[in-house]
Order: C-alpha cells, then sequence, then structure tokens
C-alpha cells in the first residue's frame, strides 16, 4: 500500500483561535479513512484547507508526494481530489445532467480550458456516472426540485464526474433516515470499489464502523487517537469527549488541554 | 464506468445519443430557418420602411433597438446568467463612444479606423473593473460599478475640453462617411445595415457563449460559487472574460452610437439610461437568452407609441417594473413561451 494523501503539521487559525493545530495524518491508496470529532472540532475546517477553500495557516499537505497546500480550488479538483459538502448543495437552477456536466468539463484531469463546445468524452463521463448513481432518468429535472437524498448523491455525482482519486465526503449520511443511511454507506462501498479512496468526516458511528478501515478522532483542533475503529471507539478520552466531556468542559471553560 | 472506456468511438457516441434526453441539455443547436428568414427579412425592412410615411423615424427606431439590443445582452449576460450586479455597463458604452470620438476628433483618423479603439478601451476598462469584483459580492460590485459610472460622467462633464467640450461632452463628432457616399436620404439605410451588422454579430457571438460551457461555468458561479470552484471552475478567468467579452460589444455599440448622431452628451450615463436597459432585461426574462431582445424591442418601440402619456413615462415604467418584479420574476418572455407551448401542447 502507498500513501497517497498526507497531511503534515497542518495548522488553520481564525486570528487568535486554532480551528485546526499541528495535524498530521496519513491517507493509504484504495481505503476508506474517517475523521469523527464532536461539533466545532475542527473537521470541516481541514476539509476547506485540504480542497483549497481556505489557505492553510502552515504546514504541508500533500498529494501523491506532491504539496498541494498552496493550490486554488478549482485545480485542487483537477489534480484528482473531488470534495462534497455538509449542507448539501447543487446548481439549483441547471438540469441534472447539467449539473454533473460542469465537473466533467472543468473539473477532471486535464481539462479546464476555455472550450465553446461540449466533448464527447465530458458528456460520455457525465451519463456514466449518472447512471452509476441512478438519477440518469431524473437527467432533465432541475435539481432544486430532488429531494435531499437525491440531492446528496446528485452532489456526489459531480464530485465523481471529476473523476477524483481522493474523495472527500463531508458527512456522508448526515441529515437521512435510517434507509436513505444504509443506501448510502452501501453507495460510498461501492464508490471504493471502483479504486477512489475516501477520507470522509463522519459522527454518526454506525456509519464509520461500517466503512472506515482507518479513523481519527478531532477534539479542538488536535487529533486524540488514531487507529482501526473498533480500537478508537474504546479509547478513554474518545469516550470522555464524545460522553461525558461536555459537562467537564462547561466547569473548567476549557476542555482541550485538560484530559 | 470504467470499462467502456475501451468502447470504439462510433459505439460511444451511440451510447451517448441513446442515454442523453434533449431536454436535460445546457446546448442548443441554431435552427437554420429562423435565423435565414430573420435575415432576410432584416435585408428587406429599410426599403419596407421607405414605403411609411413615418419611415425614416422607424429606421431610427430600429438602429437604436440593435445599438441597445447589444448592450442589453450583454449585461443580462454579467447579471442574469452569472449573477454579479455590474451596473457600469453604459459607463462602457460611453468608454466606447469617447474613444472612438476624441481619436475621429483630435487625431483625424476616420471612424471606421477609429471604431475599434472604443471597443478595446471597453475592454480594457472591464477588466480592471472586474478584478475587484471577483472578491466582492451582492450590493458592494453595485456600489464599486455605479461608482465608476459616476465617476466617469463627472470626468466627461468636468474633464479636460477635448474629452468635456465644457459640460456637453463629444460635438461635432465625424460621422460614418455615408452621406458622401450615397446621399442623405439613403445614408440612414446604410447606418441600419452597419448596426444590423454589428447587432447580428454581436447576437451570435453571446448566443455561442450562453449555451457554451463557458455559459455553463457562468451559471454554475452564479448558483453557488464555492461549490463550483470545488468542481473545476476557475472564477478569475471565467469572471475576467465575462467582463472583457461583454465590454467589447458594449464599447462597439457606444463607437457606432457616437459616429451615427455625431455627438454623446455625458447625461447618458445618468441612472434614467441604466433604469431603461435594466427594465428591458427584468421585464423581457433575465437570464434567458432571448427574453432581454425581447424586451428591448418592446421598450424600444412603446414609449414612442405612447409619446401621448410622455410625462407619465417613467411612472408607468416604474409600475410595470414593479409588477413583473412581483408576478412574473422571471419576465414575460419565458412566461409567454411556455404558455404557448402549453397551448400548443393542447392542441396535439
Amino acid at each position: 500500500m502507498s500513501v497517497i494523501f498526507e497531511c503534515e503539521k497542518v495548522t488553520k487559525a481564525y486570528g487568535g483561535l486554532l480551528a485546526v493545530k499541528d495535524l498530521s495524518f496519513r491517507v493509504e491508496e484504495g481505503e476508506i479513512y474517517a475523521i469523527a470529532g464532536p461539533n466545532g472540532a475542527g473537521k470541516t475546517t481541514l476539509f476547506d484547507t485540504i480542497s483549497g477553500v481556505s489557505p492553510v495557516t502552515s504546514g504541508i499537505i500533500r498529494f501523491y508526494g506532491q504539496e498541494i497546500q498552496r493550490r486554488r480550488a478549482d485545480d485542487i479538483c483537477r489534480l484528482g481530489i473531488a470534495r462534497t459538502f455538509q449542507t448539501t448543495v447543487s446548481f439549483d437552477t441547471q438540469t441534472v445532467l447539467t449539473n454533473v456536466l460542469v465537473s466533467a468539463t472543468m473539473g477532471r484531469p486535464g481539462t479546464g480550458k476555455i472550450t465553446l463546445d461540449f466533448d464527447h468524452d465530458s458528456i460520455q463521463t457525465a451519463l456514466d456516472v449518472l447512471e452509476f448513481c441512478g438519477l440518469l432518468e431524473k437527467q432533465d429535472w432541475r435539481a432544486s426540485l430532488l429531494s435531499v437524498s437525491e440531492r446528496k448523491k446528485l452532489m456526489l455525482a459531480t464530485a465523481l464526474a471529476a473523476k477524483p482519486k481522493l474523495l472527500l465526503l463531508d458527512e456522508p449520511v448526515g441529515g437521512l433516515n435510517r434507509q436513505e443511511r444504509s443506501e448510502m454507506i452501501e453507495f460510498v462501498r461501492r464508490v471504493n470499489q471502483l479504486g477512489i479512496t475516501v477520507l470522509m468526516i463522519e459522527h454518526i458511528m454506525k456509519a464509520v464502523q461500517a466503512l472506515a478501515n482507518r479513523m481519527l478522532v478531532l477534539h479542538h483542533g488536535e487529533k486524540i487517537a488514531e487507529g482501526i475503529p473498533s480500537d478508537v471507539l474504546r479509547d478513554e478520552r474518545v469516550i470522555e469527549v464524545y460522553l461525558g466531556g461536555k459537562h467537564r468542559e462547561k466547569i473548567s471553560g476549557n476542555g482541550g488541554g485538560g484530559h | 464506468m470504467i470499462q467502456e472506456e475501451s468502447f470504439s468511438r462510433q459505439s460511444m457516441a451511440a451510447r451517448i445519443e441513446e442515454r442523453l434526453k434533449p431536454s436535460a441539455v445546457p446546448w442548443s443547436r441554431l435552427s437554420v430557418v429562423p435565423v435565414v428568414i430573420a435575415l432576410l427579412v432584416s435585408l428587406v425592412l429599410p426599403w419596407a420602411t421607405d414605403l411609411l410615411p413615418f419611415g425614416k423615424f422607424v429606421l431610427h427606431l430600429l438602429i437604436l433597438f440593435f445599438l441597445w439590443g447589444i448592450v442589453v445582452q450583454g449585461w443580462n449576460l454579467i447579471m442574469g446568467v452569472s449573477g454579479i450586479f455590474s451596473f457600469a455597463q453604459v459607463a462602457l458604452f460611453a468608454v466606447g463612444a469617447w474613444t472612438s470620438g476624441v481619436i475621429t476628433q483630435q487625431l483625424g483618423w476616420s471612424p471606421f479606423v477609429a471604431m475599434w479603439f472604443g471597443p478595446i478601451a471597453a475592454t480594457f476598462v472591464a477588466v480592471i473593473l472586474g478584478l475587484p469584483t471577483l472578491r466582492l459580492r451582492g450590493a458592494y460590485v453595485v456600489l464599486l460599478t455605479l461608482g465608476f459610472q459616476e465617476l466617469f460622467r463627472n470626468f466627461t462633464t468636468q474633464g479636460p475640453n477635448f474629452v468635456a467640450g465644457g459640460g456637453y461632452g463629444l460635438r461635432y463628432v465625424p460621422k460614418f462617411p455615408f452621406e458622401e457616399w450615397v446621399g442623405g436620404d439613403k445614408a440612414q439605410f446604410l447606418y441600419y445595415y452597419l448596426a444590423l451588422v454589428f447587432f447580428a454579430i454581436a447576437t451570435f457571438a453571446i448566443w455561442r457563449i450562453f449555451y457554451s460551457p463557458i455559459g455553463m461555468a457562468f451559471r454554475a458561479l452564479r448558483d453557488s460559487e464555492v461549490y463550483a470552484i470545488s468542481r473545476g471552475v476557475s472564477p478569475f478567468r471565467y469572471k475576467l472574460f465575462l467582463f472583457g467579452f461583454v465590454a467589447f460589444f458594449t464599447g462597439w455599440a457606444g463607437a457606432f452610437y457616437v459616429h451615427w448622431y455625431g455627438a454623446i452628451s455625458p447625461a447618458i450615463m445618468l441612472f434614467g439610461t441604466t433604469i431603461n436597459l435594466l427594465a428591458m432585461i427584468v421585464i423581457g426574462g433575465w437570464g434567458s437568452f432571448w427574453g432581454p431582445i425581447a424586451g428591448c424591442a418592446v421598450l424600444t418601440v412603446l414609449p414612442e407609441i405612447m409619446r401621448a402619456v410622455e410625462q407619465y413615462r417613467i411612472l408607468l415604467l416604474g409600475i410595470v417594473l414593479a409588477l413583473v418584479a412581483i408576478f412574473a420574476p422571471e419576465g414575460l418572455f419565458p412566461l409567454l413561451l411556455r404558455w404557448v407551448r402549453k397551448m400548443l401542447g393542447r392542441q396535439t
């Protein structure tokens, strides 16, 4: 197994607040790696820095050994890292097909030139991805008319249409009911079987246990545990952060360093 | 989805055709027949207006329609399609007009040469103006662009004499030499045909962009910028292209205007012109391709028909704008189109 992705001492500060602090971890090719942690732990901030939406304060992010922490977000997408968002987004006024075509024509490796025509490869990619995601029948729907779980699928479809090597999923099963959840878990597994490495944020532990090969737990921007899920979830600090931490935080006013 | 890459080109095309729904695609094909008909009609139109007692005036309105039609289509691309609230389009029109006008007056160049420098100057200004809008959002873009328009209006009122003409703007600008070529009456025909060529080229170029991956990128950035960027759309590249592209045609229209009227006043940059153009876009239907063109046609002709109620013109325009904004926010043209389709659908 080779390392596909690596964070080395990544720090992200907003003014005096350290949202992510000296975080290091590695993701290996082909695995599903989960990042868990309570609200405000810095998970989404970490995704924003990886995907180039907001720059890192310090530290190095490597993708296939190449430093990417200074790259623009649209560039990072074309390098082969596609992300989804915690709150479902779509190009609301556009058709489902057009939503997917955006990343197929602009986000795939080797694309990105300004062109006047839609090329065969992009259309082909878009249709393949819609078929894979079960959205082909609804290709002419306006994205805003889809159900919540369909919009979530569409957001994933647009990520896949960029032909990523690494997929960043921000709470893939959040906001879904029980049945939709198991469908989504199955779906992520199928995506992973295509050879796409998955890095996901999730705090629903059932989903993490069902999917992740390895995981880390983030708390106040710092890594407090890393390993295979069954071990990590038995870790005392993790249990404290998830179950008992809240009360203690209220008393001491700072839960980060005191454990 | 991976294995299919080994398919041959032909079967691949077939696979695309059978899965693609025509109503889902963001591109469009030009149907030749309506275009040819439209062109033929536009070619004979001056001769038809010649038969009317007020034909000269109709021709004048048609030329105005072509010019504002160019400006409005460009503005729609920026505001309706891309969601950037730029209010400097009339200023860019003026930049084109002033540049070309001053060149002919001060350097004595032919309008046919000078008119190319208008759009170039407008493009240059627009790209510089576009840079800060990459960071600014919503109301701040309005402030910046309106501020620029006000600044340029002041410059053309109080600037050096060869620009401001003592507050009157440019006067006695060399016109296109059509009158020398064909004599008084028919000169207006040539103005018409030149404006038609400008309009046709601009409309085709904008149509091409509208239904291309570029237009799709504009709409993606409008719907959700962060999402679009994360899917590979470079805002820098597309927004600057947008500003420059639109400004070229807007400046072109301005250059034509100044060599048609032979004069231009800074008053054109007062808010009235901008509101008028905005009304064309909003009433026609912003974000749609044909809407603004239809809106431009209606609002060029309508005020002339309603001369009798001239003093209520702005009031009526305001009321219509408000009604459209409330009851048909998409604009009247898309509404009409859907209504017609529904009627047709019922018949079959």
